[in-house]
């Protein structure tokens, strides 16, 4: 029998594998850089808002929570929150949400287009030229799977800042821009779901990467021969003179 | 000096160099991404926060109105909400989040037992060992400060971590997450706090990696022969 040459088994293996998985490898390693050299924080969007204006308010000028609470079937939680430059309460109930005036418990209609793109300057850093205020009733690709409806208020600006309010309380819920969308499809590339792009579980992946795991080990297991031992030289002859 | 050729050679010898400086992280990259990719995430969770259980209804007889619990002094932040079988308020102010008993007006601490309430009501089992910690773990990340941890007696391993001041659950960890995490902690090489991939050294080792990558897939384009297919000599 022959004897097995592992270096070209090994080579062979290398080979195919990289063939099946490799434009996969290079594609994970070019999202994987931009992901960990872009830092999460500029990715998020951090330097796009400043954190809302500190505000305090005397118990005593509010409507009793439990009263508010009482007039919404099932309510679960009442929170005092800011929406503008009003205190309201937040009622969490199985039947929605319901935002009521914070003095006099009665309910208040959703913010309307002027209100929420006041909203958005508030907490907005850069350049104050609004481009858009769009109501979306459809949760838009940058949303993820959050549900509607939304306040979308598009900045000036080549990276194309967006804000998202929530209609109701007021809340700053997302902020976008190029560097995130931009993340986003790498994050799809890199975890190849490419139609919702949050299943890290999905087959093709799992395929893919264990793929991977063989084509990389192979590789390393060539590295065994990749560095050939130098020969020792004779020492040269001293030829008689 | 012998100019610089961009050769089939030249990028060999970049593939095995670098390979050698950095295979090792790359095996630990698709080994770590492979674990991650097939351990369940909904069995995992999330990285924050508790798995809602649908919160029961607020009994809203017999409440004081606000004043009369958490005292005069303004608010930044008021909720009346159902916490440890308990109807509280809470109530932020510059020292914090603080709790109030909203039927009798009185502060609550959150000692071990309240605690232990409130990680019942979030995990849905008994618990059965509560402690303090001083600060922040790998486990109650990004929450730095104290927190109570209280485990559970299910056959998932949970661990649900309370903050002593508000009450509020800071996570929820079992051993699925465990698991997952020392992959994660491979996958992002913070071996320290498994929070932060912008670090330096994996900016480096990325960039290394690239180089890695980018000449296997031109290699790929000169290591096949017609043959290697079945196909006829041109």
């Amino acid at each position: 029998m022959k004897p097995v040459r592992w270096p070209l088994v090994a080579r062979r293996l290398h080979k195919w594998l990289a063939l099946i998985v490799g434009v996969q490898i290079a594609i994970w390693t070019v999202t994987g850089f931009y992901m960990v050299a872009v830092h999460i924080d500029h990715i998020h969007g951090d330097h796009l808002v400043r954190p809302p204006a500190p505000a305090s308010v005397a118990p005593a000028t509010l409507a009793p929570p439990g009263e508010v609470a009482a007039q919404v079937p099932g309510a679960t939680a009442v929170t005092l929150i800011r929406r503008g430059d009003d205190w309201a309460w937040l009622v969490e109930a199985p039947g929605g949400r319901q935002v009521r005036d914070a003095a006099t418990g009665a309910p208040l209609a959703p913010l309307d287009a002027a209100a929420a793109r006041a909203a958005a300057l508030a907490r907005y850093t850069g350049d104050p030229r609004v481009v858009a205020v769009r109501h979306l009733t459809a949760t838009p690709q940058e949303l993820g799977k959050r549900p509607g409806p939304f306040w979308q208020v598009e900045f000036a600006g080549w990276n194309r800042p967006t804000l998202y309010i929530d209609p109701l309380t007021g809340a700053l819920i997302a902020r976008r821009h190029l560097a995130w969308r931009v993340f986003d499809v790498g994050w799809m590339l890199h975890i190849m779901d490419y139609r919702e792009r949050s299943d890290v579980n999905n087959p093709l992946l799992r395929t893919a990467t264990w793929g991977a795991v063989l084509a990389v080990t192979s590789g390393a297991w060539l590295l065994l021969w990749a560095f050939p031992k130098r020969r020792k030289r004779k020492p040269a002859k001293v030829l008689p003179a | 000096m012998k100019r610089l050729r961009f050769s089939l050679l030249f990028w060999r010898r970049v593939h095995k160099w670098v390979g050698l400086v950095v295979g090792l992280q790359l095996v630990i990259w698709a080994v770590s991404g492979a674990m991650m990719a097939t351990l369940d995430a909904g069995a995992v969770g999330g990285h924050d926060g508790p798995v809602a259980h649908g919160p029961a209804a607020l009994s809203t007889a017999g409440l004081r109105p606000p004043a009369a619990a958490i005292g005069a002094a303004p608010v930044a932040g008021l909720s009346l909400q159902r916490l440890g079988g308990r109807t509280v308020y809470a109530a932020t102010r510059d020292d914090g989040t603080r709790l109030f008993d909203a039927v009798s007006g009185a502060p609550i601490g959150v000692d071990a037992a309240f605690a232990a309430a409130i990680a019942q009501e979030a995990a849905g089992a008994p618990a059965r060992a509560t402690r303090l910690l001083d600060s922040g773990t790998v486990e109650t990340r990004p929450h730095r400060g104290a927190s109570w941890r209280v485990d559970m007696i299910d056959d998932k391993g949970t661990s649900v971590y309370i903050d002593p001041h508000s009450g509020r659950v800071i996570a929820m960890r079992g051993d699925a997450w465990r698991l997952w995490d020392v992959f994660w902690m491979l996958h992002s090489m913070d071996y320290a706090r498994h929070e932060n991939f912008n670090h330096p050294l994996i900016v480096i080792i990325a960039f290394a990696t690239l180089w890695l990558s980018l000449s296997g897939v031109w290699l790929l384009f000169k290591s096949f022969t017609r043959r290697d297919f079945g196909l006829p000599r041109r």
